[in-house]
């Protein structure tokens, strides 16, 4: 659980550290106050990037050279420990500590897995599979933390494949690169079908938030060549990316890109058989995001029993009323300390938990006791 | 930097471009050079500006060397019917280092990668294809770097070395000797576990 929140430089925040000491913290605030700058820096503190921008280094305040995000964890079992994360403009300078040593990327990442869902992503996850991709992978990153080595492989080798479709390559030097291809890519799809086999499975427990659950089917689809896919119908699950990859040479030339492989397959789901991503209502598409990102944080739990998981819902509210609401915080809290963002102030009446409320950057105490903010 | 003269600047923007030599190891360095002894320089600047002279490249296996055959080729101790192919003659002084190899090389000259536009054809294959028709060799092994495109080189010789018939192996890739497993970062830890291998009986 994450105790405490100190930044610096980052967006429109003021220098300011927080305390939650709360599994679940409710942030209120206008638009553009800083609600979801102070959601983007807890998620950034626990996972190196941010939800709102490619690059993270977007998050320095305007005229500012470097930021600075640091936190308190507690630790099942284990005293707490301190998180710290500097980032400098310029060519991507990035220290991550953990208590005061400096360490790698894979080693600061054991530490404080989070998944994140914002009233923005629900709707391009509906929309957009390279989103939906995204949405598997970084739920099955923070389960299984060697998944992203791997995709950082994968899109080196398929970069590496692409240029030579370009510049005509022959058959014997692409070869070489399908079979690196389809290694690295048979692990990342494997894993993925495990986690999506694992997500299924648990759906069914959050039927009041997705009443869909119990009839919805989710999947994981591989991108197979054309003639793959017109002679065997739907039982291909097992056709080799290998297999794929040779037989979409032909026409990965034409087109001079790589058409099969992780890369391109997707995040399925289908209630009563059909597609909820094409013909399910926006509301339906939300709250089977909301549900299957539960069942992410359950997984996470199961697999990593001692990292617990932070959830971070930003402006998840826009058509739930107080009961679903409600219903969702307190699921979440079940599975993760969760922070959630609202502008409707309304909502968080009567639910026990640690409110803020945030204006033109600072962060103040909603509770009785006063202010949450001190100059560290 | 403010307020350095000219040619200490210029120097250090020149060791700024060696390998694993950062702004400050750079000014280091520079002003180490600074306050030395005018032979001391001269000296050094003379081993620097003669390489190009007294520096080739081993005429059979392309390693660094000052004659036409390296010492590691004209050695008659080493086992020449075992070949190591490495990308560069850094990963070969590693491998002589480990002591652990008492066979050939040849170097390659980097790896397979089409977006920094190096082909087959840029690498030194043909001469290590050259050096296998001849016959001697037994047994190849790739010891280019566990990279994407160290891992597509090997793939792509192993194809290559096929027709010769020699005994084709990749060097594991696994767990540090003396370390513990708890310290080992997940990727090595993962390919190790899938590059177990059964422990024999007696």
């Amino acid at each position: 659980m994450l105790l405490t929140l100190r930044v610096r430089a980052f967006r429109n925040l003021a220098l300011q550290e927080i305390a939650f000491g709360s599994d679940l913290v409710l942030v209120t605030g206008a638009n553009a106050q800083g609600k979801s700058s102070l959601l983007e820096a807890v998620y950034q503190l626990a996972t190196t990037r941010s939800f709102r921008s490619r690059d993270p280094r977007e998050a320095i305040t305007h005229g500012e050279d470097a930021l600075e995000i640091g936190g308190e964890i507690s630790q099942a079992g284990s005293p707490s420990v301190s998180l710290s994360i500097g980032r400098a403009r310029g060519r991507g300078i990035r220290r991550l500590c953990v208590g005061q040593y400096i360490v790698k990327l894979e080693e600061y990442l054991e530490y404080l897995p989070a998944l994140v869902m914002t009233g923005e992503s629900t709707r391009s996850i509906a929309g957009s599979p390279s989103e939906r991709r995204r949405y598997m992978d970084r739920a099955t990153a923070s389960a299984l933390p060697g998944h992203l080595p791997d995709l950082a492989e994968y899109r080196k080798a398929l970069a590496q494949r692409n240029q030579l479709l370009r510049q005509e390559g022959s058959d014997e030097e692409l070869d070489p690169w399908d079979r690196v291809l389809a290694s690295v890519g048979e692990r990342i799809a494997a894993r993925r079908e495990e986690q999506i086999r694992a997500w299924q499975e648990l759906l069914p427990q959050w039927l009041d938030l997705f009443p869909e659950g119990r009839a919805s089917h989710l999947f994981y689809r591989r991108a197979l060549p054309r003639s793959m896919n017109s002679e065997q119908g739907a039982s291909t699950e097992k056709a080799s990316l290998a297999e794929g990859l040779a037989r979409a040479r032909m026409s990965d030339r034409r087109t001079r890109v790589t058409s099969v492989g992780p890369h391109r397959d997707d995040l399925g789901i289908e209630v009563q058989e059909r597609d909820l991503w094409r013909f399910g209502s926006a509301g339906q598409v939300r709250s089977s995001v909301l549900a299957i990102t539960l069942a992410q944080a359950r997984r996470v739990r199961q697999l990593r029993p001692n990292a617990e998981p932070v959830l971070i819902l930003d402006d998840v509210d826009s058509d739930l009323d107080k009961t679903r609401f409600d219903a969702l915080l307190m699921a979440a809290r079940k599975e993760g300390q969760t922070f959630a963002a609202t502008s409707k102030p309304s909502l968080t009446k009567g639910l026990l938990a640690r409110k803020l409320s945030v204006e033109d950057g600072n962060i103040l105490s909603d509770d009785e006791s006063g202010s949450a903010t001190g100059r560290p | 930097m403010p307020g350095l003269p000219d040619p200490l600047e210029t120097l250090i923007r020149a060791l700024l471009r060696w390998p694993g030599i950062g702004p400050r190891s750079a000014q280091r360095i520079a002003f180490h050079l600074a306050r030395e002894e005018d032979g001391e320089l001269r000296a050094l600047g003379g081993l620097i500006s003669g390489l190009p002279d007294s520096l080739g490249s081993c005429s059979r296996c392309s390693n660094f060397s000052e004659g036409d055959l390296c010492p590691i080729c004209l050695d008659v101790r080493r086992d020449d019917a075992t070949l190591c192919v490495v990308e560069q003659p850094d990963n070969l002084a590693a491998i002589e280092r480990s002591g652990a190899y008492r066979g050939v090389y040849q170097v390659l000259g980097g790896s397979i990668s089409p977006l920094r536009g190096v082909g087959p054809e840029d690498l030194r294959i043909e001469t290590l294809l050259e050096r296998l028709s001849e016959g001697k060799i037994r047994e190849l092994i790739l010891a280019t770097n566990p990279t994407v495109e160290g891992e597509a080189t090997a793939l792509f010789i192993a194809r290559k070395a096929a027709p010769f018939a020699v005994s084709i192996t990749r060097p594991a890739t696994g767990l540090p000797v003396g370390g513990e497993l708890d310290y080992v970062d997940k990727g090595t830890l993962a390919r190790a576990f899938e590059g177990r291998q059964q422990v024999p009986d007696d």
